[in-house]
């Protein structure tokens, strides 16, 4: 099943899978966000129209699969919030 | 208006008792709401052709309003809704410009039957009006009036119309004043007073509004338009009354909404159970060193055929960006309308599945009396969009409808009031808020966003042209355009707003008012690995230009640092907005506001749009080669427009490569 523009939920093993790599990041229990890399970027290091770090509250929590660097995600966040668990599709736990 | 009592969440699920005895409201009986529910179902062929007469009734009015108000707002923003409603004021048929009102509408109805069936009473040819931001609406605008329908006497029916009027005597021009801070400030507010009484109009009722805003003349169209709407469906209920008979109608009212219900319920189970959460942010209370931000949390859960909305969100704003209770459902439904019950018809059924928290005392169920005329609006609606979006990835079949959250953020003269070149008072609003970007599809649906392509929450609207524009208001344009550099850049990218500059002429009094929103940080995100929207284009007010002497000369001021330039030539001054400001004046040829929109979100990394996309981009002007090269890393010549295919391929792994190399798992490990 598929859950994102990157991301599949294997209908039998329940694991998260990158469509475009294969990799896999996790069970679909589990946040895939702590299995991915992230990069924390304030958001004048993107080019473009975009607010001067010192009147920024806000800054870029990038996350990429490991396989492939396919960037996932770009939250707009505060700078030490956790990954945001915003895809969790109910599924069993493993073993269960 | 600021408060620091801790939140209290609470459920909204609005419902009527079954049970309740028929009481007489003077013209008829109103019956028991059991007595309405329980209707015999309509043959599915009966059912088939009554609601598609009902519809068409509630289009056919929705098109008379837009033909008789002579508003742009109306006119062109299609800022027009039509319903017919059950006994009760349920939302049964809708003909929808303003996706806000899906659901707050009903709310007026509820009200007059609460307030006048009593006493004076309720009869037919009665038209109530109503425009309480805190009771069925969104903020003081929004202007409504219903009609009962009675037959054979019983209230079988109400109808109701709705526009977005734009003056309403608050203490700027415009009706959405940045200087408020109480809803006293906004401008008269009509309880559901009976502006015409058993088919005569009550002039002193209405005399009571025209003497309490800027702009009679509009005023008074629009009510005319709200009235020809309802004038055209009555005549159109009552003849299907007559040719299909009243059970049949009275049935098709009620059969409507649980048709609706049971559409909807079955969508919600073809999708997969699961949650899924977004925040995003208001910055709007500037301060030092940083604005304080004001965020909105929201949690969305999808559980068999019912779906919760669970929202967490700071407090009132010091300002005019909250809502009320009915302004955050609007805002809701904008996103459960357009993207998940598009196929849905319109009404109360919808809405029934859906389980709304929301804490008290927040900036988006904020206390009485809270200044609300600009709301809170964008996030709310960006938020439950984004969350739809990702959940039906979950059914191939809905792939193509998804849909990233439009434009959101502005910088721009939004507003404007004074003398016309004509030499009557008005106040009115600037036609680009209805030229912003549309959000992202994907492969299997509609790729890119549309440039310029129109609002959200209204989405039929169009945009006047620049010289109609000028025919009818004191302003000349010195550029109208779409935004460079801030579409949200992806996979597929957002679409990109517009930009524009104002000056104005002929009259010798003008002043323009503000929107300011996300001007400081990119309060939302895009979708699945795109970049957020750039900011707005930087608002400037710039003044004491010479610029009669600049036209005689043939030329025309295009960029905001050639009136940086300007002004200093011409010892003026240059103002930048960047915070609610309040209504400036403005001199007649001398000064200028410029500003604009946000682009919309994408979907997806821009690493992985190809090349000869981005090109077009650039062609375009939606891109910059720079823009291009840093974010998708497609590097193009810019003196022969080609793309470096091999620049292009070194640039991406670059990027890749730094990815790789300052990524790590979040809590440490790499």
């Amino acid at each position: 099943m598929r859950i994102h523009y990157y991301l599949d939920l294997d209908d039998k093993t329940h694991q998260i899978k990158c469509r475009k790599c294969g990799h896999v990041f996790c069970h679909g229990s589990e946040n895939y966000k702590l299995h991915a890399p992230r990069v924390d970027k304030f958001p004048d290091e993107v080019y473009g129209v975009r607010p001067p770090r010192e009147t920024s509250n806000v800054i870029y929590h990038e996350y990429y699969c490991p396989g492939c660097y396919t960037m996932l995600d770009v939250e707009v966040t505060e700078p030490d919030a956790p990954p945001m668990w915003d895809i969790q599709i109910a599924v069993p736990p493993p073993g269960k | 208006m600021t408060t620091t009592a801790q939140p209290q969440k609470v459920l909204y699920q609005y419902e009527i008792p079954l049970g309740g005895k028929r009481t007489f409201i003077g013209g008829g009986w109103l019956p028991g709401r059991e007595e309405v529910t329980n209707y015999k179902k309509l043959s599915p062929v009966d059912f088939e052709i009554l609601s598609y007469r009902m519809n068409s009734i509630a289009n056919e009015a929705r098109q008379a309003i837009l033909r008789v108000s002579g508003s742009p707002v109306v006119a062109e923003g299609g800022e027009a809704l039509f319903a017919i409603y059950d006994p009760h004021g349920l939302t049964s048929s809708l003909a929808c410009g303003l996706l806000l009102h899906t659901a707050g509408s009903q709310g007026n109805v509820r009200e007059v039957l609460d307030v006048q069936g009593q006493a004076p009473g309720i009869y037919d040819g009665d038209i109530f009006m109503m425009n309480e931001p805190s009771i069925g609406g969104y903020h003081a605008c929004d202007q409504w009036t219903g009609t009962p329908i009675f037959h054979d006497g019983e209230l079988v029916a109400w109808l109701g119309s709705l526009t977005h009027t734009s003056e309403t005597g608050a203490i700027e021009p415009g009706g959405m004043p940045s200087s408020a801070k109480s809803l006293l400030d906004e401008g008269y507010r009509v309880q559901g007073i009976k502006v015409q009484e058993r088919g005569q109009i009550n002039r002193a009722a209405i005399n009571c509004l025209l003497r309490s805003t800027r702009d009679p003349a509009y005023y008074v169209l629009d009510l005319r338009a709200r009235i020809a709407g309802l004038n055209v469906a009555k005549e159109r209920f009552q003849a299907l009354i007559k040719r299909y008979g009243i059970d049949k109608v009275k049935a098709c009212v009620e059969q409507n909404i649980d048709y609706g219900e049971e559409m909807a319920r079955a969508k919600l189970r073809s999708l997969a159970d699961g949650t899924w959460r977004m925040v995003s942010y208001l910055e709007l209370e500037v301060g030092e060193p940083k604005p304080r931000l004001i965020k909105i949390n929201v949690e969305m859960t999808k559980k068999g055929d019912e779906l919760t909305l669970d929202f967490d969100a700071s407090g009132p704003n010091p300002n005019y960006y909250n809502c009320y209770i009915n302004g955050a459902f609007g805002l809701i439904y904008v996103a459960i309308a357009s993207q998940l019950f598009w196929e849905t018809p319109g009404n109360w059924g919808y809405i029934k599945p859906i389980r709304t928290y929301i804490p008290q005392n927040c900036c988006i169920n904020a206390p009485y009396m809270t200044p609300v005329s600009r709301c809170a609006a964008f996030p709310v609606t960006e938020s439950v969009t984004d969350l739809i979006g990702d959940l039906i990835y979950t059914n191939p079949k809905y792939w193509p409808d998804i849909n990233a959250p439009w434009q959101r953020n502005c910088i721009a003269p939004v507003f404007w009031g004074g003398l016309t070149q004509f030499g009557y008072p008005t106040g009115s609003i600037f036609s680009e808020s209805w030229a912003c970007g549309t959000g992202a599809g994907i492969d299997e649906g509609r790729g890119d966003g549309c440039d310029t392509g129109g609002m959200m929450m209204t989405v039929e609207s169009s945009i006047s042209d620049v010289e109609m524009f000028e025919l009818q208001s004191p302003f000349l344009y010195l550029w109208r355009r779409e935004g460079k550099d801030n579409a949200g850049a992806g996979r597929w990218r957002g679409g990109a707003s517009i930009t524009y500059a104002v000056v104005p002429h002929n009259s010798p009094y003008v002043m323009v008012g503000w929107a300011v929103m996300g001007a400081l940080i990119d309060p939302t995100q895009s979708m699945s690995g795109a970049y957020p929207p750039g900011l707005p284009y930087r608002g400037t007010i710039a003044r004491g230009l010479n610029l009669v002497d600049v036209w005689k000369k043939g030329q025309i001021p295009q960029t905001v640092q050639e009136l940086e330039k300007l002004a200093k030539e011409s010892g003026g001054s240059v103002q930048v907005v960047n915070a609610p400001v309040p209504v400036q004046f403005v001199a007649t040829d001398k000064d200028v506001a410029a500003g604009g929109f946000g682009g919309a979100k994408g979907i997806g990394d821009p690493l992985d749009r190809e090349p000869e996309r981005v090109l077009a981009d650039i062609e375009n002007r939606i891109f910059s080669v720079e823009f291009a090269r840093n974010v998708f890393g497609v590097v193009v010549d810019s003196r022969t427009m080609k793309v470096d295919l091999a620049a292009t391929e070194k640039a991406r792994k670059d990027i890749k490569a730094e990815r790789k190399q300052r990524g790590a798992i979040w809590g440490g490990k790499k």
